[in-house]
């Protein structure tokens, strides 16, 4: 009987640590909204703060700011959307191929290094597009510190994401449905907009949600191009609470955040109910081939579109961003040198930056990634009531936008003696980074898992190896190739995390997101390109190595196996 | 000494009570076959002597040995039952080699290199496998990769084969082929085999001993003819393929056997019944009687005409080819009885036969009283 109770012991430690990793922060969310001080420093309770926050004009104004912002970018990011994955898997236009590679590529990109290189491509007056107008027309209309560029920014961004979620179940979708539409008389277009938009809707509205979730608790974008035009949205006011006012207001930081939770919580809950009535019954894993469309000269308006998406979205921003790191002065564009490249080498803060950037994303990626795994075997293969707990706490913190946790671990960790010392040390944004990631690595590693038939395992038992044996030998081997890749995943999302550094670390542990943001908040724009540069060159290598890594391993494999295939088994 | 002896097994899954004091017994060197739908506890029962699952309650000894027991708390773990398994999903490692798969429970056992590769070759080269050493298991068809199952499942000599639905992800013609090889396998092996499923027709072609169960409760025990032949319930009986299952009264019995008054059935006369348990039936009570399509044969019956004896008179439902058969629906008061009949396939026999009967035209339905299995029981429980 020993033995049954044993993994139950598994489960509760595994429980206590997803609510103190997963759910304390957020309720001391709660617990710092009605203390008079900063976090570990004592105070009493008061709900003066709470109040004041409430009946604040500047908060509800950030707040609409938030709804507006998120609704806008959520609208047009889903149309373009749609309209690209409808190009790519229905129509025979020209260009269609590369539209998931410079998805793919925009996704990547960490929203700090995208959202910093439109900030000085849409510069006045010192950006490409602006002197490209200018010079050609000697006008000079565009300044992306605007409403304008913040939305169009977040836009092209959101796009390639909300292109990527929806490019499975487009091409998922029973092409019999759109046949038998045809069948019945109705054309390509009607069949489109009458049978596979609807039966679609489900997978658009889910993403329609998930969207202005991620748009309500954007940091970065707002904080480069809105703040300095006077824009504030819920997260920036979140921010300018804690570190641009004097003494800084954690308390009223903390009402605006669990506001943020709770709305983000609701869209869940709506979401999931939409959801729950409408189900994917539509879409089939059968893979059939389909008819592509011919659309005749409108083809044409769709490669323009994919053109000017693909040049808006990835050629503009990159080629501004290396171009600047070359600009000995931003703006300046008839004198290049290497000197940036040369100070941020030779500063003391850069090494020390990227030390700390490496460190923490390589360790949070690992530790996150090992999370996942767990939380996924006890759900899947636990018999405990309490199995599903820990993956309902790590669901929540999709509900959880990064400043707003970051401000949640301050408020959870400081408030316990003894770990005051951990604020703007490398741990604390460590911790963070794992709890922050781990939603990401879940998913990552997750899907794999479970389709690890359990039969596996029990065939090595049955064959005679002990439960460690079975489970070094055949899971822990299974699992290692997806662990690898979500590893990597939350490593390079991790690196490029601006909104947990922002508030957790301190001047001497900076990570680079943080340092390039303050490179560019102090005008060294042309440093900040030259910093960031290196950086997305350390991940590309990195990528490059697994690449070729796997490239050999498999070539090693095969040519085992041609070798082996020679002398028959003796 | 048997095999495996299973005594007063239970197991339930929170409220859901899959076995509830289950007793088989299963001989050395026998082939038993679980077979029922499913949900009826089977395949629990497999895991249970596997080791893979924990009963609540019971015992269960493999070889004299006890390995699991509810009273003693004695469990001992898979990998120390001396157990060879196949698998539905056939479950082979993907990241290993067909060699290495199959040389895995040799070198659990810790044989020496030499012994493994030469065990291994030879398992190989019995299950046709030998070409395909060193490839990768994913590289295999359905079949290949069932073969290797098997192979790894025998490769250690082990005292008991388990198989759990092997063939379900078949196709059927394979699933045949496979069907003479696990048999040959078997035999070879000179153990005991555990074989689950719910394909009557494997279970049949396969087993020494067929043990039917429905919702964790033996229905009937007995070799296949006796199941085939002699269901000793409804259950039983629609399970191994009876076409007609049809509730009645007992009118009387005889030497000749046991007559029904069917119900439904209009103003027939009793059908009679020599099969089953016919001296155990007593006038006025309720009964069945199953007879399978191809034991009842239909013939012209002229209008006016008297009904022969040992047939009832019916109207033709439908009448459908299938190639082999002519099947007939007959529609006998508010009964629908189905009958199959040869097909005769030159002028000169349908000649003999008489007339093709067409939808709509009246029939006699003959009962041969030897393929008519009287099952006394009330309802379907």
């Amino acid at each position: 009987m020993t033995r049954l109770r044993r993994p139950r012991f598994g489960v509760l430690l595994l429980c206590v640590v997803a609510l103190v990793l997963f759910v304390w922060p957020v309720a001391m969310l709660a617990y710092g909204m009605l203390r008079t001080a900063p976090p570990g420093e004592g105070g009493h309770w008061s709900t003066a703060d709470l109040t004041g926050a409430l009946t604040s004009w500047d908060v509800w104004h950030s707040f609409i700011n938030s709804l507006i912002l998120s609704a806008a970018v959520v609208i047009l990011s889903t149309a373009l959307a749609v309209y690209l994955a409808w190009l790519v898997t229905r129509t025979r236009t020209p260009l269609r191929q590369i539209v998931t590679p410079v998805a793919v590529l925009i996704f990547a990109v960490p929203p700090m290094f995208y959202t910093l290189s439109w900030a000085m491509l849409g510069q006045q007056p010192s950006g490409l597009i602006d002197k490209a107008l200018s010079g050609m027309f000697g006008v000079t209309p565009v300044n992306v510190q605007s409403w304008y560029g913040l939305i169009v920014v977040s836009v092209l961004g959101a796009t390639a994401a909300q292109y990527l979620l929806l490019l499975g179940p487009f091409q998922a979708l029973n092409p019999a449905l759109e046949e038998a539409s045809l069948v019945c008389g109705a054309g390509r277009f009607r069949s489109f907009i009458q049978i596979e938009i609807p039966a679609l809707a489900p997978a658009i509205l889910g993403c329609m949600i998930l969207g202005f979730v991620l748009g309500m608790g954007m940091l970065t974008t707002p904080l480069l191009l809105g703040e300095p035009a006077g824009i504030y949205v819920l997260p920036t006011e979140i921010y300018r609470l804690i570190q641009g006012v004097t003494p800084a207001d954690y308390a009223g930081a903390s009402t605006l955040s669990l506001l943020l939770v709770l709305v983000v919580l609701v869209l869940v809950a709506i979401q999931s109910k939409v959801l729950g009535q409408r189900k994917f019954v539509t879409v089939t894993g059968k893979s059939s081939r389909r008819e592509r469309v011919d659309i005749g000269a409108w083809k044409w308006l769709g490669t323009l579109a994919i053109a000017l998406f693909t040049v808006f979205a990835l050629v503009l921003p990159v080629g501004q961003f290396v171009l600047g790191s070359f600009e000995s002065y931003f703006g300046v564009y008839n004198h290049f040198t290497t000197g940036n490249y040369a100070t941020v080498f030779q500063q003391p803060g850069t090494s020390q930056a990227f030390t700390t950037t490496i460190l923490v994303a390589v360790v949070s990626g690992f530790l996150a990634t090992l999370l996942g795994v767990v939380i996924t075997l006890v759900t899947q293969r636990s018999t405990s009531r309490l199995r599903r707990l820990p993956d309902i706490c790590v669901w929540l913190l999709w509900a959880v936008p990064g400043i707003t946790l970051s401000l949640g671990i301050i408020w959870a960790y400081l408030s316990v003696p003894g770990l005051k010392q951990l604020y703007g040390t490398q741990w604390i944004v460590l911790l963070a980074l794992v709890v922050g990631t781990t939603p990401i690595a879940s998913r990552a590693v997750g899907g794999s898992i479970v389709q690890i038939s359990r039969e596996l395992e029990e065939a090595a038992r049955t064959s005679g190896a002990s439960a460690l044996r079975s489970t070094a030998g055949i899971l822990v081997r299974l699992i290692a190739p997806s662990f690898l890749v979500s590893w990597l995943i939350s490593g390079i999302v991790a690196s490029g995390n601006l909104d947990i550094p922002i508030l957790l670390a301190s001047p001497t542990n900076q990570t680079v997101p943080l340092l390039a943001y303050d490179l560019y908040d102090n005008g060294s724009l042309s440093q900040a390109a030259a910093t960031f540069c290196v950086f997305i060159g350390i991940i590309a290598a990195l990528l490059v190595v697994v690449a070729v890594a796997r490239l050999v391993l498999s070539l090693r494999m095969r040519l085992a196996q041609r070798a082996a295939l020679v002398p028959v088994v003796s | 000494m048997a095999a495996v002896e299973i005594q007063g097994l239970t197991k339930s899954y929170g409220d859901n009570q899959v076995l509830s004091d289950l007793n088989i017994e299963i001989g050395d060197g026998e082939f038993l076959t679980l077979l029922g739908p499913s949900g009826c506890g089977k395949t629990t029962t497999l895991r249970c002597v596997a080791g893979l699952e924990r009963a609540d309650g019971g015992e269960i000894r493999i070889g004299g040995t006890v390995v699991a027991s509810g009273a003693s708390r004695v469990f001992v773990p898979p990998n120390k039952r001396d157990i060879g398994m196949v698998f539905q999903s056939y479950a082979l490692w993907p990241h290993m080699t067909v060699a290495s798969n199959v040389a895995y429970p040799l070198r659990m056992r810790r044989k020496g290199g030499g012994d493994v590769r030469r065990q291994v070759a030879e398992i190989l080269e019995t299950v046709g496998m030998a070409a395909f050493a060193q490839r990768q298991v994913t590289d295999l068809s359905g079949g290949q990769q069932q073969r290797v199952a098997l192979a790894r499942a025998m490769v250690a000599k082990p005292g008991l084969l388990l198989f759990d639905e092997p063939l379900s992800n078949l196709d059927a013609k394979l699933r045949r082929d496979m069907r003479r090889e696990i048999r040959a396998a078997h035999d070879a092996s000179g153990g005991a085999s555990i074989y689950v499923t719910h394909d009557q027709e494997e279970a049949i072609a396969l087993s020494d001993r067929v043990v039917v169960l429905r919702g964790g409760v033996v229905q009937q025990v007995g070799t296949p003819r006796d199941i085939y032949e002699h269901p000793v319930n409804t259950f039983v009986a629609d399970f191994v393929g009876y076409d007609n299952i049809l509730a009645g009264t007992v009118a009387g019995t005889s030497d000749r056997g046991c007559a029904v008054t069917l119900a439904d059935a209009g103003d027939t006369s009793p059908v009679l019944a020599a099969n089953g348990p016919v001296k155990t039936a007593s006038a006025g009570g309720s009964a069945f009687v199953a007879v399978r399509a191809e034991h009842l044969a239909v013939e012209p019956l002229l209008a006016g005409g008297d009904v022969p004896e040992g047939t009832l008179a019916g109207i033709i439902g439908s009448r459908t080819y299938t190639g082999q058969h002519v099947e007939y629906a007959v529609e006998v008061g508010m009964q629908r009885l189905l009958v199959r009949m040869p097909v005769e396939t030159t002028a000169e026999q349908r000649a003999a036969a008489g007339t093709v009967l067409d939808t709509g035209e009246k029939a006699a339905v003959r009962f041969n009283p030897g393929r008519t299995v009287f099952i006394k029981e009330t309802a379907a429980s």
